[in-house]
C-alpha cells in the first residue's frame, strides 16, 4: 500500500487515503482484498495483543482459509514462522498470487506460507503441531462444528490459542450471507426457504453459477447461535477466555421478537479466544440459554 | 446509572455530586435518549413523555431542555428530591428553577399514579435491573402510553454481565456475582467500604435489588406486557471470563446492557 510520508501536515497521505477509499467504492474487488489483507489480521493482532499473544515466530494454521487473501495478510505483516492455511475447498495460489500483484500486496508468495486442502471433519496435521489457530468467518458454514473443534485442538500445543471470529450468526440481521439479493434485514427469517430459493432462481440477470453457489452455501449453513458455539468449544475440551460480541443496532419486525431470543438477534458475530482446557476436567455442555439457579453458579 | 425503582438513590456524599456525575446523566445520557428515539423519527418536542425511574432526576432536567417537551413527569419508588436537584443543578449551571412543565412523582411497585393513555412516549434509563415485578409494571407502562405511544428502554448493567453486581468500585475485575456468594460479597465491601461507609451500604443495597434479570428474561416480560419491540442495540464490550464461568452461557456474559423500543400491541 502506497503512502506518502512527504508532508509534515500528512495532508498528501489523508488525500491517497480518501482517493483510495474513493476508487474502493466502485471496485469490489479492492475492497474485499484490503477487507481480508489488512483488516482481518489486524483486528486478529489487535485481540491477541489483549492476551499477551504476538504471532511473531509461530507456527499458525488458518481453519477456513477460503481464498487464502487473509492468510497472505498474516504471513507477510504479523510475522509467524510458519502459516498454513487450510479449506476444504483447494486454495489457489496461483490466483492469489494473480490478485495480490494487482493490488500491489506482494509480488510473491512468501516462504512461510502453506495451503493444505482438508476434509469437512479431519485437518491433515499432526497432533500439537501449531501454536495459535485462528478462524475467521467460516464457522458458521461447518457442518459438525464440534468435531471440527476437536481437531483444532488436537493439532494444537497443550498451551496453545485459538482466535475465533465468526460473523454473521444465522439469527442475525445478516445470517443468511444473501445481501446481494435481498438487502432487507432478517429477510431469511420472515420466509421461507422455498421462498428464498424462488426469488433467487427467478431472477436469471445475475451470475448464474454465483446464484446457484450462494443458493447452496445458504442451505449448507449450520444456524449455531452464540450458545451453541460454546457448547461446540466445552465439547471439544476448549475453555473460553476471551470474548467480544459484534453487535449494532436492528430494526425488527414485530414477528421477529416474538419467535426469536432477543440476545439471538443483537448478536451479529462474535470474536473470542479459547484455550485446550486441562485434559482431566469433564465437562458438560452449556445448555443454551439455561439461567443458572443460584445455588448452582459456580464457585471460586 | 443509578435512577432505581426498587431503590433510593440520591447521591448521598459531596463527591458524588460532582460534576462529572451530573454532566455523565445531563447530557450524556439524557443526549442518548434524546437520539434513540431520534433514529426512530420520534421527536420528543411538544410531547407529553414520562421517565419510569427518575432517580436523583439530573437526566429528566437534561431531556427536557434537550427535547422540549411539553410535559415530563418522573416517576420513582422513592420521590426525586426536587431541592437537592435544583441545587445540584445550579452548581453545575443548567437550571435555576424547575422548568414549567416538568414534576416528579412518588409511584408505586407496579403502578404509575397517572391517567390510562396519558403520555406520548415513556423512557426508563437503568432502571429495569432493579424492578421486583418487571412484566406487571410493564402492564401499567402499557395502560399510560396512548395508541401510537413508545417505550425506550435502557437497562444496565444485566446482572450475569461483567459489572452487573453495580459493585465495580470493589471488584474491578468483575463477574464476582457470578462466582461468590452474596454474604462474602457484602462482608467484603464493608471490610473495605472505603472513606464513605454509607455510601457503601447504597451500593450494597443496590446489588441486593438487582432483579437478575436476562435480556430475553426483559423480552419475555414486554411480550406479556403486551409491547412489541420494534429496535434493538446490545450494549457489549470485551470481557474476560473467569474459568469458573466455561459454562455459563456466552449470551448472558456478552450482553452487559440494551436499547430498545416497544409499542404496545393495541395499537
Amino acid at each position: 500500500m502506497s503512502s506518502s510520508t512527504r508532508s509534515a501536515r500528512g495532508w498528501p497521505r489523508r488525500a491517497a487515503r480518501t482517493a483510495r477509499r474513493l476508487f474502493e467504492e466502485n471496485d469490489p474487488e479492492a475492497r474485499w482484498f484490503r477487507d481480508h489483507f489488512e483488516g482481518a489480521p489486524r483486528e486478529i493482532a489487535a485481540f491477541l495483543q489483549g492476551a499477551d499473544i504476538d504471532l511473531r515466530g509461530l507456527r499458525v494454521a488458518d481453519v477456513g482459509c477460503g481464498d487464502g487473501i487473509m492468510a497472505l495478510g498474516v504471513a507477510l505483516n504479523l510475522g509467524p514462522a510458519q502459516l498454513v492455511g487450510f479449506d476444504v475447498n483447494p486454495t489457489d495460489r496461483d490466483g492469489l498470487l494473480a490478485r495480490a500483484r494487482a493490488q500491489g500486496a506482494a509480488k510473491a508468495l512468501p516462504e512461510n506460507l502453506q495451503f493444505v486442502q482438508c476434509s469437512a471433519t479431519e485437518l491433515p496435521a499432526t497432533d500439537e503441531s501449531f501454536d495459535v489457530v485462528y478462524t475467521w468467518s467460516a464457522f458458521e458454514h461447518v457442518g459438525e462444528p464440534a468435531r471440527v473443534l476437536a481437531e483444532i485442538r488436537r493439532v494444537l500445543v497443550p498451551n496453545g490459542v485459538l482466535f475465533l471470529q465468526l460473523w454473521p450468526f444465522f439469527l442475525s440481521e445478516r445470517g443468511s450471507h444473501l445481501w446481494d439479493w435481498f438487502p432487507q434485514p432478517f429477510h431469511h427469517l420472515l420466509s421461507s426457504d422455498d421462498e428464498i430459493e424462488e426469488v433467487m432462481t427467478r431472477d436469471r440477470n445475475g451470475d448464474d453459477f454465483m446464484t446457484r453457489y450462494m443458493l447452496d452455501e445458504y442451505k449448507k449453513l449450520n444456524r449455531i447461535s452464540l450458545d451453541d458455539l460454546q457448547a461446540a468449544l466445552l465439547e471439544a475440551g476448549f475453555d473460553i477466555v476471551r470474548l467480544e460480541l459484534i453487535t449494532h443496532l436492528v430494526a425488527l419486525e414485530p414477528e421477529l421478537a416474538r419467535r426469536h431470543r432477543l440476545s439471538d438477534l443483537g448478536t451479529s458475530g462474535v470474536k473470542l479466544l479459547a484455550r485446550p482446557s486441562k485434559p482431566s476436567v469433564v465437562r458438560e455442555p452449556v445448555v443454551a440459554g439455561e439461567v443458572p439457579e443460584p445455588e448452582e453458579r459456580a464457585q471460586p | 446509572m443509578t435512577s432505581s425503582v426498587g431503590v433510593g438513590t440520591q447521591p448521598v456524599r459531596e463527591g458524588r455530586e460532582g460534576p462529572a456525575w451530573f454532566r455523565e446523566h445531563y447530557e450524556k445520557a439524557a443526549g442518548e435518549i434524546v437520539d434513540f428515539l431520534r433514529g426512530d423519527a420520534i421527536d420528543l418536542r411538544g410531547k407529553d413523555v414520562a421517565d419510569v425511574g427518575s432517580g436523583d432526576g439530573i437526566i429528566d432536567l437534561g431531556v427536557f431542555v434537550q427535547a422540549e417537551p411539553r410535559r415530563l413527569v418522573g416517576f420513582d419508588v422513592e420521590a426525586t428530591d426536587v431541592a437537592r436537584l435544583l441545587d445540584y443543578a445550579r452548581r453545575e449551571d443548567a437550571a435555576v428553577q424547575l422548568p414549567q412543565g416538568l414534576e416528579f412523582r412518588r409511584s408505586e411497585q407496579t403502578r404509575l399514579p397517572a391517567e390510562d393513555a396519558s403520555f406520548d412516549v415513556v423512557f426508563s434509563w437503568s432502571t429495569f435491573e432493579h424492578v421486583a415485578e418487571p412484566t406487571d409494571l410493564l402492564r401499567d407502562v402499557n395502560r399510560v402510553l396512548r395508541p401510537g405511544g413508545v417505550l425506550m428502554i435502557q437497562l444496565w448493567p444485566f446482572f450475569h454481565s461483567q459489572h452487573g453486581s453495580h459493585l465495580w468500585q470493589y471488584f474491578p475485575d468483575g463477574f464476582v456475582q457470578l462466582v461468590e456468594d452474596d454474604a462474602a460479597i457484602e462482608a467484603s465491601v464493608r471490610a473495605n467500604p472505603g472513606p464513605d461507609p454509607e455510601w457503601a451500604e447504597r451500593l450494597i443495597a443496590e446489588f441486593r435489588s438487582c432483579n437478575r434479570i436476562t435480556l430475553d428474561g426483559l423480552q419475555t416480560a414486554l411480550l406479556a406486557a403486551d409491547f412489541r419491540i420494534s429496535k434493538l442495540e446490545l450494549i457489549t464490550g470485551g470481557v474476560h471470563i473467569p474459568p469458573a464461568l466455561s459454562r455459563f452461557p456466552l449470551s448472558q456474559l456478552g450482553v452487559s446492557g440494551v436499547k430498545l423500543l416497544a409499542t404496545p400491541t393495541g395499537t
